[in-house]
């Protein structure tokens, strides 16, 4: 059963190496990457993937069709509140060194000599 | 010296080789995981007793819950593994500032829901680790 994805994802342990692409020391899935699974219907149920043979279509035709495509925005929504918290996390711990290293300026200053 | 925040942390399960992020979670914990020792006192020994390694450990498990919807499927992805066993890649993303991951196999599952007038509609499950989870 294949898939193709719409949008990169994080690659699975049990993704092969050869339809990964390694960015910053993690493996992807690009997106158009076509996955061949027995799962690919969850992806295409998701809303991450478009079928690609019609064994696929078939089974995500039977599956309910309310909730089609919401595991891609819940997935995009979490993703993505925890890049902002990260960002946050970031800013303040660059802050906070930025903030020591003017201290440690100030400190190390030598006081004026008097005349 | 940082203290980490819960929030933020992540879920994720694997499906058809992508990882796809859980919802609706309010806990994650990891439990069960020890060095395995054998007694080694002997009677010629001294007074305390004489521990050394098995050379294996005891993974533990990972016990998840949270807000349950039974039509979503962050849920029944989950729940499924009870009526399909099979094993099943996890990661957990901590909401540290280099997003550190622990990454293990699960080998089986516990699923519980609760019902209570007092609190919403409740999940809870149980993964068994198999193999060591991965630090990276």
């Amino acid at each position: 059963m294949k898939c193709r994805l719409l949008f990169d994802m994080v690659a699975g342990p049990s993704a092969p190496d050869d339809i990964c692409v390694v960015e910053d020391g993690k493996r992807f899935l690009k997106a158009e990457t076509i996955l061949d699974n027995p799962d690919a219907y969850k992806l295409v149920h998701g809303g991450h993937a478009e079928s690609v043979d019609d064994e696929c279509r078939e089974k995500v035709k039977t599956m309910n069709q309310s909730t089609r495509g919401l595991m891609r925005e819940i997935h995009a929504r979490i993703t993505g509140e925890m890049e902002e918290f990260q960002a946050s996390l970031q800013e303040e711990a660059e802050e906070s060194a930025d903030m020591f290293e003017e201290e440690t300026d100030e400190e190390n200053e030598e006081p004026a000599s008097e005349s | 010296m940082v203290k980490v925040a819960s929030k933020g942390t992540v879920l994720n399960q694997e499906i058809s080789m992508a990882q796809v992020a859980r919802a609706q979670l309010d806990s994650i914990t990891y439990t069960g995981a020890e060095s395995e020792v054998y007694d080694c006192t002997t009677l010629d020994g001294a007074v305390g007793r004489a521990f050394s390694q098995t050379g294996y450990s005891s993974v533990g498990e990972v016990s998840i819950s949270g807000f349950y919807d039974p039509v979503l499927a962050s849920h029944t992805e989950i729940r499924d593994l009870i009526a399909a066993p099979a094993e099943q890649n996890w990661e957990v993303i901590f909401a540290d500032t280099g997003t550190t991951t622990m990454s293990f196999a699960g080998a089986g599952i516990t699923w519980e829901n609760t019902v209570a007038m007092s609190d919403g509609l409740k999940f809870s499950a149980t993964i068994t680790v198999t193999g060591l989870p991965t630090y990276a």
